[in-house]
């Protein structure tokens, strides 16, 4: 709880802070981690079992490559970025997905970086067509053998078969532009390129405005390589299925006391404060993790969504800097990353309830402030879509003259909602600044 | 029960300037953004900062607002060499030489301004750098000691024979990128007032203004950026480290970086279009001129000792930038004689030989925490600030000695004084 009163005098200003003590004792967090805990288990839960249903449908395309086992890969993938865009709103607060350091990174790994690294340099995995019209080449797929990565302080990786652990070894191998695995590569190999390279610094489109990529099925059964590309797939689905169930298995409510030997469901219980014994240390204290919960869920809406996702995007204007650029399915990718948020702040997941809300928590004036951005926010993101739908992918609506200048306010909004995470923690009892919700930088290195 | 304290702090013009200021001391400390950024300004920042993060592939590519990189070049990223935005690494002798050390060979004729490292498939690297280093003892004056390393840069086999001066190589360590936004703010006349080329007041120590040819400013300039002051704007020197760095061509160096004997450097794929357009350059630039600057909440009891050693004579702090705003960049931005064992040789517009300019100490004592292989002065031979002060000569001799006759406390004293940076 801060106060800070102005004086008269416009150069001398009179801050009086209430600093508070015990601290824990003035936030009751633990109806709101609880409800954040189950959003959680059960937004993780899904993404893994859509990975898994991911898995499945690419091995039905190798099994037996033809329009309709393809169509229904894409079909799969989509839907699995549904489940998985609601769940990013849980990255950056040191949690299993993305933890930094610290036992949570040791225990699962922080997979964030093979999940859904993006923007990759597809001329690594497979080929692209280049400038003159010619396929490229040098790329994972057709190099049977030793590959080299290209950039900085690049290991060169037997690639004779492509396995999970290849790819492991592969992603961001010489640079964070050498993404060999997750959602996007597996994008590119199901869709491939949705651009053109007439110009080099302005990209023009040439499959229009409502076409993504159009890989042809030839590339899995008749061309050179094309049992490599199935591979891939399959290494790259498998590889997915497991980092998300690594991470489902953090939030699994499966734990209590201990938490020995395998680490299934101790982040969560680490969360809650249930972990007792020697393990007690690792149990988060409730307001921490509320306020780290706080903080990152206006880091994710301002910095990532944005900054990063929408901003340059737009900005540029480029295709290439659009999420999902294969498939043209970023409207998407923003879509579900907004609603990941406003599923923590009310407390909801897939229309039910989850308990108490922070949203329930805040002043009536904040209330206001919150449904003003909000009901803003839905009605650019429903144009957006129904836009997509019927007139431009995005990779249009960015475009000047198209719907940039919605796209632009939209970015713009999304800032003021990750600011106003400020007066939400003021309101439930936990202090935050506008820097706390301004990550440095989302770029890791 | 829980207490409460009720804390009043009357704060006088503190809080517009916390918002340019940061005092955090973790690994993100100079990452993040000034405040308040409008929606356009923080639109300029976001973007320049992606395309400062960027890792750059050669063109023709399928990410096409991300290449160019090349032929040539030294590292594919700004970030590879500023890592979270502080500076290079040192040298030991040990490990190769980072990238993050360029060996400069001004004006030569085959190699151009800088040996590349790399190059894209199909197009030889001009040559590999390593180093030789000798061990130097220092003692200090109650006989405690210190090993430093004297590093020399050799060409590992240079594709087009020896550069025409082969011992005039100059290596280069990337600088923190600290404050740059301030240091642009100083007005010229008070760093032009601290100047003294001709020694008039007889304390030993110059202090020489670098005027440089400035693309940005479109005439001569004071150079403020640069171990020799070589470069009045930040314009100025994002679009060379584009194009020296990275092989980047962008408006003022629409060039591909090959020189004439460089045929296969020639032949490879040049777009018609900048790789980096005017508006990614300003971004950048933009970007850098809008990050937080370190500051300490408070001054540690060595500066008095910094200041009374006489530290404080080159490395100034204290300048106005505005309406009741000082800033400490602990430099005075002139030029120097710091002895022969740093001389090495370049010229760089005004700059002598021997000549370099006050590094400025701002950030300091977060280099370690950014980059654990940190290295200070120009070439990354000094492993610590110790270190760099010890190799400090010339007009800085004075100070150094005072420096190396204080007791073990208040040598300490100084240091984290820096640390504190």
């Amino acid at each position: 709880m801060s106060k800070i009163v102005q004086s008269a005098a416009a150069v001398s200003l009179v801050a009086c802070l209430t600093v508070s003590g015990p601290a824990a004792a003035a936030v009751d967090g633990q109806p709101l981690l609880q409800a954040y805990a189950d959003i959680a288990t059960d937004a993780y839960g899904r993404a893994f079992a859509d990975a898994r249903e991911l898995q499945q449908a690419i091995g039905e395309l190798a099994a037996d490559p033809t329009e309709k086992t393809y169509a229904a890969a894409r079909t799969v993938w989509l839907a699995a970025r549904e489940s998985y865009g609601a769940t990013e709103i849980f990255r950056l607060v040191n949690g299993p997905i993305d933890a930094d350091s610290g036992w949570v990174a040791d225990a699962y790994g922080s997979p964030e970086g093979r999940i859904n690294s993006w923007p990759l340099d597809e001329n690594l995995i497979d080929y692209t067509i280049d400038a003159n019209g010619r396929h490229t080449s040098g790329n994972i797929i057709d190099t049977p053998g030793i590959f080299h990565p290209g950039g900085q302080g690049a290991e060169a990786v037997d690639v004779a078969e492509i396995t999970p652990a290849v790819l492991m070894a592969l992603n961001e191998n010489g640079g964070d532009s050498n993404v060999a695995s997750g959602y996007h590569a597996i994008e590119f190999l199901l869709w491939g390129q949705d651009q053109d390279y007439a110009n080099f610094s302005v990209d023009a489109i040439t499959h229009g405005p409502l076409t993504a990529g159009q890989r042809p099925l030839a590339d899995f059964t008749s061309v050179p390589h094309a049992q490599r590309r199935l591979q891939y797939l399959q290494a790259a689905a498998a590889l997915l299925a497991s980092d998300l169930e690594a991470v489902a298995g953090a939030w699994s409510r499966n734990r209590s006391g201990r938490c020995s030997g395998d680490a299934t469901g101790c982040y969560r219980a680490a969360l809650l404060g249930q972990l007792d014994g020697d393990d007690r240390e690792k149990n988060i204290p409730p307001e921490s993790a509320l306020r780290q919960i706080v903080a990152g869920m206006g880091v994710f809406l301002k910095s990532e969504l944005a900054n990063e996702r929408i901003a340059v995007a737009v900005l540029t204007p480029s295709e290439e800097d659009e999420q999902s650029c294969f498939s043209d399915n970023t409207h998407r990718d923003i879509t579900r990353n907004y609603r990941g948020f406003v599923n923590v702040l009310k407390a909801e997941f897939d229309g039910k309830a989850y308990g108490e809300s922070l949203y329930q928590r805040v002043s009536g004036d904040t209330r206001k402030k919150l449904d003003r951005l909000i009901e803003k926010i839905d009605a650019r993101i429903a144009r957006m879509n129904s836009l997509a739908a019927d007139k431009w992918h995005f990779d249009y609506q960015i475009l000047p003259g198209n719907n940039d200048r919605e796209i632009r306010h939209l970015k713009n909004d999304l800032r003021r909602l990750g600011d106003s995470m400020v007066a939400v923690a003021g309101d439930v009892g936990i202090s935050l600044t506008a820097g706390d919700v301004t990550d440095p930088g989302e770029t890791r290195i | 029960m829980p207490f409460a304290t009720l804390l009043c702090l009357t704060m006088t013009a503190t809080a517009a300037t916390d918002s340019l200021f940061t005092s955090s001391r973790d690994a993100r400390a100079l990452e993040q953004a000034v405040s308040p950024l409008s929606d356009e300004q923080l639109d300029r920042f976001a973007l320049g900062r992606s395309f400062f993060a960027a890792t750059w592939v050669e063109a023709p590519a399928s990410t096409t607002s991300r290449d160019g990189l090349g032929p040539l070049f030294n590292a594919s990223s700004c970030i590879a060499c500023h890592r979270r935005n502080g500076g290079g690494n040192r040298v030991d002798g040990a490990r190769p030489v980072d990238h993050s050390i360029v060996l400069r060979v001004d004006g030569d004729a085959r190699y151009g301004g800088q040996i590349a490292t790399r190059a894209i498939p199909g197009v030889p690297r001009e040559a590999g750098v390593s180093v030789r280093t000798a061990a130097v003892e220092f003692v200090y004056a109650d006989g405690a000691r210190r090993q430093l390393i004297a590093p020399e840069f050799v060409l590992e086999g240079p594709r087009y024979g020896l550069p025409a001066e082969p011992g005039k190589t100059y290596p280069r360590r990337a600088p923190a990128l600290t404050g740059l936004g301030l240091v642009e703010r100083i007005a010229e006349s008070s760093i032009l007032a601290h100047a003294d080329p001709d020694d008039l007041d007889g304390d030993g120590i110059s202090g020489r203004p670098n005027i440089v040819w400035s693309r940005e400013y479109g005439g001569w300039r004071l150079g403020r950026f640069g171990w020799k002051a070589g470069v009045a704007g930040l314009l100025d020197q994002v679009s060379r480290a584009l194009i020296e760095d990275m092989g980047l061509t962008s408006a003022w160096y629409p060039r591909e970086n090959c020189s004439p004997v460089q045929s296969q450097c020639a032949l490879a794929y040049s777009s018609s279009e900048p790789d980096v357009d005017a508006q990614r350059v300003a971004a950048i630039a933009y970007y850098l001129k809008n990050l937080k600057t370190p500051r300490p909440p408070v001054p540690a009891e060595g500066a008095e000792l910094f200041a009374r050693v006489g530290c404080g004579n080159c490395h100034r702090s204290g300048y106005p930038v505005g309406d009741q705003l000082a800033v400490d960049p602990y430099s005075d931005f002139l030029l120097h004689d710091m002895g022969e064992a740093l001389a090495d040789g370049s010229r760089v517009f005004e700059a002598g030989p021997r000549e370099w300019r006050t590094a400025p100490l701002w950030g300091i004592g977060l280099a370690r925490r950014l980059n654990p292989d940190a290295g200070f002065l120009h070439d990354g031979r000094a492993a610590t600030p110790e270190q760099a002060i010890l190799w400090h000569a010339g007009e800085a001799r004075a100070a150094r000695v005072k420096f190396a006759s204080l007791n073990a406390a208040k040598r300490t004293a100084i240091l984290q004084f820096l640390e504190s940076l």
